[in-house]
């Protein structure tokens, strides 16, 4: 298995770096079709009338693209109208408007955080942080009021790993982390930022310190990305694997009994393509691009050793044959299947994928899969 | 020490020299004096049960019997302070509170450990614990995870602490701590705290916030 960077995996991105571009996906482009679709074809299959329930599954006839039926939602942003999915019980969520936008920093960021010197003792012979202020955002700029920004930091000089109650974002979006007075002299720190019960993906960028003054203010937003429940949600039952289906034809291979979550069950799994060039993405920096990325909600990890197949769409017209890189994004307790810990906000290699040979989908090699349902990228190869 | 006499052994030893003194207020004192309870004489053969306690002394005293009664206090909240007897559920629902910890009459230290879904320390001190659980359960060592929330902040149920056994294959016990009483004992804003407490006397020795170091091991190791 192949890692890169930090700690022999993919670094995530810098605090500075991970706002993302103003996202230019043009519409149309496979990402915002895919982004607002309410319908949508299965995997390979044929499109489904309403998108709700009798998507093709997995093995269908027709080639490529997955998102073909795709009709773009328009206009339902954070909040919006547009219910997508929803097996029958389960209240339907909106949709995300992906249309590009430019964030605006609310003035809330920049405010006076009081209790925290410029400095600390000399003794903290690391970086004294005292508190972290940022903001959270729907794609589109809406701030999400309620949302949890939750720090995690390992302290000097123990590098004891120590997590924080979260701060909860008011009506602006903002919120305030502060660090408790005896563990604010730290080597680094990762931040969690969800939405509970929300359907939105939880979202980890690590918060580089090292120069950091005492109050760090970020300005790019955290962005949490509506999912969508699938098309195809087989029964929990046994310990099998189930063929989880999306409308934009994603398909996991999902064995309930070998997957822990303990902000979700089964029946509210969700996901959705994120156009990779997106604001407030956390995505790694040393390494080249993804070219597809899938957030996944709720949050949950597979057992030690387990990793789920997965079949993407190609929509990026790869070549039959041809393989591509799948990351995903550390979070709780997630692990490649030799056991290796994915730290919070790092990317790492799982393993390759490889085009199918009518160039429709791209399927998880053997033994390669999701270990954890948090963010999944891919990158050819 | 050989294993199967080490509770008894303990038991003669805490009895005699450690578990009077804290609750001297609620139960009579045992008919052992504390001085017949040096260290040498009260680790001998656990067959003679009371040591060299004299063969013209009163009947011998279960000293595990002592343990059956929790310290009146006064309690306290930092390091040598006496901890009060705290109340959770089990994972099957019952209630627990560290008496039952402390009933256990080879038992001589207890780790506390606040855990919640949220925290990353706490799930990836999982392992260290039960390999700690393991490593010193011979000497009187006794570990339990207190639960308080899930991944969402939200309190635990008694469907995550079993998914939580399930999921790290702990054999320690794991508790609902849902009303999060722990949170008294130190600045509930750092996850997760791990508490050494002397189960002889029900006093704190020590609080530590993040996940178990070094430091820690040593501290703990020093107190069995």
């Amino acid at each position: 298995m192949r890692r890169t960077g930090w700690m022999g995996l993919v670094a995530a991105c810098g605090l500075a770096a991970c706002g993302g571009s103003s996202g230019d996906a043009p519409s149309g482009s496979p990402d915002a079709a895919i982004g607002g679709a309410t319908g949508g074809a299965g995997f390979g299959g044929e499109t489904p009338a309403g998108g709700v329930t009798g998507g093709a599954g997995f093995g269908g006839e027709t080639p490529a693209g997955g998102t073909t039926g795709g009709a773009p939602a328009g206009g339902a942003g954070f909040g919006g109208e547009t219910p997508v999915g929803g097996e029958p019980g389960l209240a339907p969520w909106p949709v995300d408007d992906d249309t590009p936008w430019t964030p605006t920093t609310p003035a809330g960021v920049s405010g006076e955080v009081a209790g925290v010197p410029e400095s600390g003792p000399p003794d903290c012979a690391d970086t004294f942080v005292g508190a972290v202020r940022g903001w959270v955002a729907a794609p589109g700029g809406a701030p999400v009021e309620g949302a949890k920004a939750q720090l995690c930091i390992h302290l000097s000089p123990s590098d004891s790993l120590l997590c924080l109650q979260p701060g909860t974002t008011g009506a602006d979006g903002v919120f305030t982390i502060n660090v408790p007075e005896q563990n604010r002299c730290i080597t680094r720190s990762a931040m969690r930022v969800l939405l509970p019960d929300a359907g939105k993906a939880t979202t980890y960028c690590p918060v580089p310190v090292e120069g950091a003054p005492s109050v760090i203010r970020r300005d790019s937003p955290f962005v949490l990305f509506q999912t969508k429940r699938p098309i195809t949600l087989p029964p929990e039952g046994d310990g099998a694997a189930r063929e989880v289906v999306f409308d934009d034809g994603l398909v996991v291979e999902f064995t309930p009994s070998q997957w822990y979550s303990g902000g979700g069950v089964y029946d509210e799994l969700g996901a959705r393509r994120v156009p990779v060039d997106s604001v407030g993405l956390c995505l790694p920096e040393d390494a080249a691009p993804f070219a597809g990325l899938y957030a996944f909600y709720p949050e949950g990890a597979a057992d030690e050793g387990v990793a789920f197949p997965v079949h993407l769409p190609n929509v990026d017209g790869f070549a039959p044959g041809s393989q591509v890189e799948l990351s995903v994004l550390g979070g709780l307790d997630c692990k490649l299947t030799d056991g290796t810990a994915i730290p919070e906000a790092t990317w790492a290699v799982v393993g390759t994928a490889t085009v199918s040979p009518d160039g429709a989908r791209i399927d998880s090699d053997p033994g390669v899969g999701l270990p954890c349902t948090t963010w999944l990228g891919y990158r050819p190869l | 020490m050989r294993p199967a006499t080490l509770a008894a052994t303990l038991c003669a030893a805490l009895g005699l020299a450690g578990c009077i003194d804290a609750y001297t207020e609620k139960r009579p004192r045992p008919q052992v004096e504390a001085e017949d309870a040096s260290g040498d004489a009260a680790r001998g053969d656990s067959d003679g049960g009371t040591a060299d306690a004299g063969a013209d002394a009163a009947p011998p005293v279960d000293p595990c019997a002592a343990r059956a009664t929790y310290p009146v206090g006064p309690f306290g909240r930092g390091e040598g302070d006496v901890i009060a007897d705290l109340s959770f559920q089990a994972a099957d629902g019952a209630p627990v509170s560290f008496s039952s910890a402390r009933a256990e009459c080879g038992a001589r230290l207890l780790l506390v450990s606040t855990s919640a879904g949220w925290c990353t320390a706490c799930r990836e001190e999982q392992p260290l614990l039960q390999r700690l659980s393991e490593q010193h359960a011979a000497a009187g060592l006794v570990v339990w995870v207190t639960l308080f929330e899930n991944d969402n902040y939200a309190p635990a149920t008694l469907r995550d602490v079993a998914a939580w056994v399930r999921r790290y294959d702990l054999t320690f016990p794991v508790v609902l701590d849902a009303p999060f009483a722990l949170s008294a004992y130190y600045d509930r804003n750092s996850t997760p705290m791990n508490m050494l407490v002397n189960l002889e006397t029900m006093q704190i020795v020590h609080i530590a916030i993040g996940s178990v170091d070094s430091n820690f091991e040593n501290i703990l190791e020093a107190n069995l």
